[in-house]
């Protein structure tokens, strides 16, 4: 599955798999539900 | 004559009257008592012409100006430097889900501005901040309204892991402007903004991060979906002397 990027600085990739647990941890969602 | 640029001499060689005038005096910070006696030395017989880029200090103003090729524009006036200081700026990447920001905060200062303008967001949503790594014992509360109604209401964040409402965005447009205080100091970390949240609400959020790490770092992120293009610039308020 392909994750969501991150930026860092001026650096764009795909996120890891610690990453894209963090952000889901987050709270963030694929797409908005309003 | 306007000034040449740089010029790296070299042990014996030739200098001219024009690479003086050139070089060292026409690129120098002149110093005058006043703007009348600034003038009075430009333009006569034997006396140099203005050109663009020249640069002079008045004592009787305490300021410090340039000639833009028309006119002296003050640069700054040293009895009141300014207060809101550029630090530096990002352009944000295509279909970010965060952006972090590395080296934002020193003991330069102890308060700052971030302002995120310009970008787009793939669907509706708020924009968060999170400080540093820290994803834990972030506190504050949301006032806002819908544009289309009078009721106002009420979000809390109790123990978040993060600030959930910094700002907001949607396809035409991304919105974040906050003042961060202490971020840096060995103390809890708060933040202010007023903002355009999720689309249509608009609100106030107050926040704290009540620990006492201190942080260099921030990352934003939307509440869904991904941030394209747009620029994050950080300014810091100016410590008084």
């Amino acid at each position: 599955m392909t994750k969501p990027n991150i930026q860092i600085d001026d650096v764009v990739r795909e996120m890891t798999e610690d990453e894209y647990a963090q952000l889901i941890a987050s709270g963030w969602t694929p797409e908005s539900d309003e | 004559m306007a000034g040449l640029g740089a010029k790296l001499f070299t042990a014996f060689s030739k200098l001219t009257a024009a690479q003086v005038n050139g070089y060292l005096m026409d690129q120098s910070i002149m110093r005058f008592a006043s703007s009348a006696v600034r003038d009075a030395a430009f333009g006569g017989v034997g006396e140099p012409t203005l050109a663009e880029g020249m640069t002079c200090y008045l004592d009787d103003t305490n300021v410090l100006q340039s000639y833009n090729g028309s006119a002296w524009v003050t640069v700054i006036n040293t009895d009141r430097p300014a207060g809101l200081e550029l630090i530096a700026s990002q352009t944000v990447g295509s279909a970010v889900s965060s952006v972090t920001f590395s080296n934002a905060f020193n003991s330069n200062y102890d308060d700052y501005r971030i302002i995120y303008t310009n970008g787009t967001a793939s669907s509706t949503c708020d924009i968060r901040l999170q400080l540093g790594s820290a994803n834990s014992s972030y506190y504050g509360f949301l006032i806002y309204g819908n544009y289309g109604a009078t009721t106002v209401s009420g979000v809390n964040t109790n123990a978040g892991t993060l600030f959930p409402h910094c700002g907001g965005g949607d396809s035409n447009y991304c919105i974040m402007a906050l003042d961060v205080f202490s971020p840096y100091l060995a103390r809890g970390t708060t933040i202010t903004t007023v903002t355009n949240l999720s689309g249509v609400n608009f609100g106030m959020f107050a926040g704290r991060q009540a620990t006492s790490t201190q942080f260099t770092a921030f990352t934003i992120s939307p509440s869904s979906g991904t941030l394209t293009g747009g620029t994050i610039t950080i300014y810091g308020y100016r410590k008084p002397n």
